[in-house]
């Protein structure tokens, strides 16, 4: 027997999951926040008495019940997935929508949350502070948003057939994109709420 | 087939999982809360940071089998900025 003869053990695929560009536009936006929270962790350094003071009225509930909402909303959209792998269109739907309901939390807290700071007086252009709190905040925010409408596309082309175990592709590409979300805030929370003083 | 969640990856590993992110996430809350933030305290509330990341990446975002750049891409990115934020906090 040759050594070409010999059979060899199969090598695992190595798989992206979702589609390429997508992974190329979730590089982009983490490069962009990464850029942000390096801003944001230099300035306070420059200004610890300005940020400490800020971050006094930051509750940080609302920062842990946004973290909660987000992990939350993150396991539905992997449970929507694993549905989806076993073809159970109706149960992947629900977990959609069960992960919408916890991203309608998060943004509650978070008008809440804007409403109470602006309540005290202080906005986008009160100091340095309140512009990184607000700009970084409400950016992830819009990618939160954004993540919704994904979402809600991916649940009507479940309900429609369009995805199945065999085609799921597209909505990897959704479901990495929601999960990149989640990542962003896991590092904005400790940052921005935890942090403090 | 594309199996990013593994049909293996049970309900019930799922629901430790997230167990497990819940729990990080309330304990770094709590340990922060009362104290004034120390070097030591910010690299233990980045590290824990850390651990949520890699959950996230490697089980949720399902990167375990993924090729090795896009992979180690999404795991250095809370080390290096957790790094980075502990850093602006020690000078």
């Amino acid at each position: 027997m040759t050594a070409a003869e010999i059979p060899q053990p199969a090598i695992p695929e190595k798989i992206l999951p979702g589609d390429f560009a997508v992974w190329l536009f979730i590089l982009a936006e983490l490069s962009v926040f990464a850029l942000l929270f390096i801003l944001y962790a230099i300035t306070r350094a420059r200004f610890p008495e300005m940020f400490a003071e800020g971050q006094a009225n930051i509750n940080i509930n609302a920062g842990l019940g946004n973290t909660l909402a987000l992990l939350t909303s993150s396991y539905f959209v992997v449970a929507a997935q694993q549905a989806l792998l076993k073809n159970r269109s109706k149960r992947t739907v629900w977990n959609i929508v069960l992960a919408l309901l916890s991203a309608c939390v998060y943004l509650t807290i978070k008008g809440y949350e804007y409403l109470h700071v602006a309540e005290l007086g202080f906005g986008l252009s009160s100091n340095d502070f309140y512009f990184f709190y607000f700009g970084l905040t409400a950016f992830h925010m819009f990618h939160v948003i954004l993540g919704m409408l994904v979402l809600i596309v991916l649940a009507v082309k479940v309900a429609m057939g369009s995805y199945h175990a065999e085609r799921m592709s597209e909505f990897e590409s959704g479901a990495c994109y929601w999960h990149m979300v989640d990542l962003l805030w896991l590092i904005l929370f400790p940052l921005v709420y935890v942090l403090h003083g | 087939m594309s199996n990013v969640v593994d049909a293996k990856f049970t309900g019930l590993k799922l629901i430790f999982l997230w167990c497990l992110l819940i729990a990080m996430t309330i304990a770094t809350a709590l340990l922060a809360e009362p104290y004034k933030v120390t070097i030591g305290l910010v690299a233990i509330v980045l590290m824990v940071t850390v651990v949520k990341a890699k959950v996230l990446v490697d089980s949720f975002m399902g990167l375990k089998d993924a090729p090795l750049f896009w992979r180690a891409i999404l795991l250095a990115y809370a080390p290096v900025l957790g790094l980075i934020i502990t850093l602006t906090y020690a000078f």
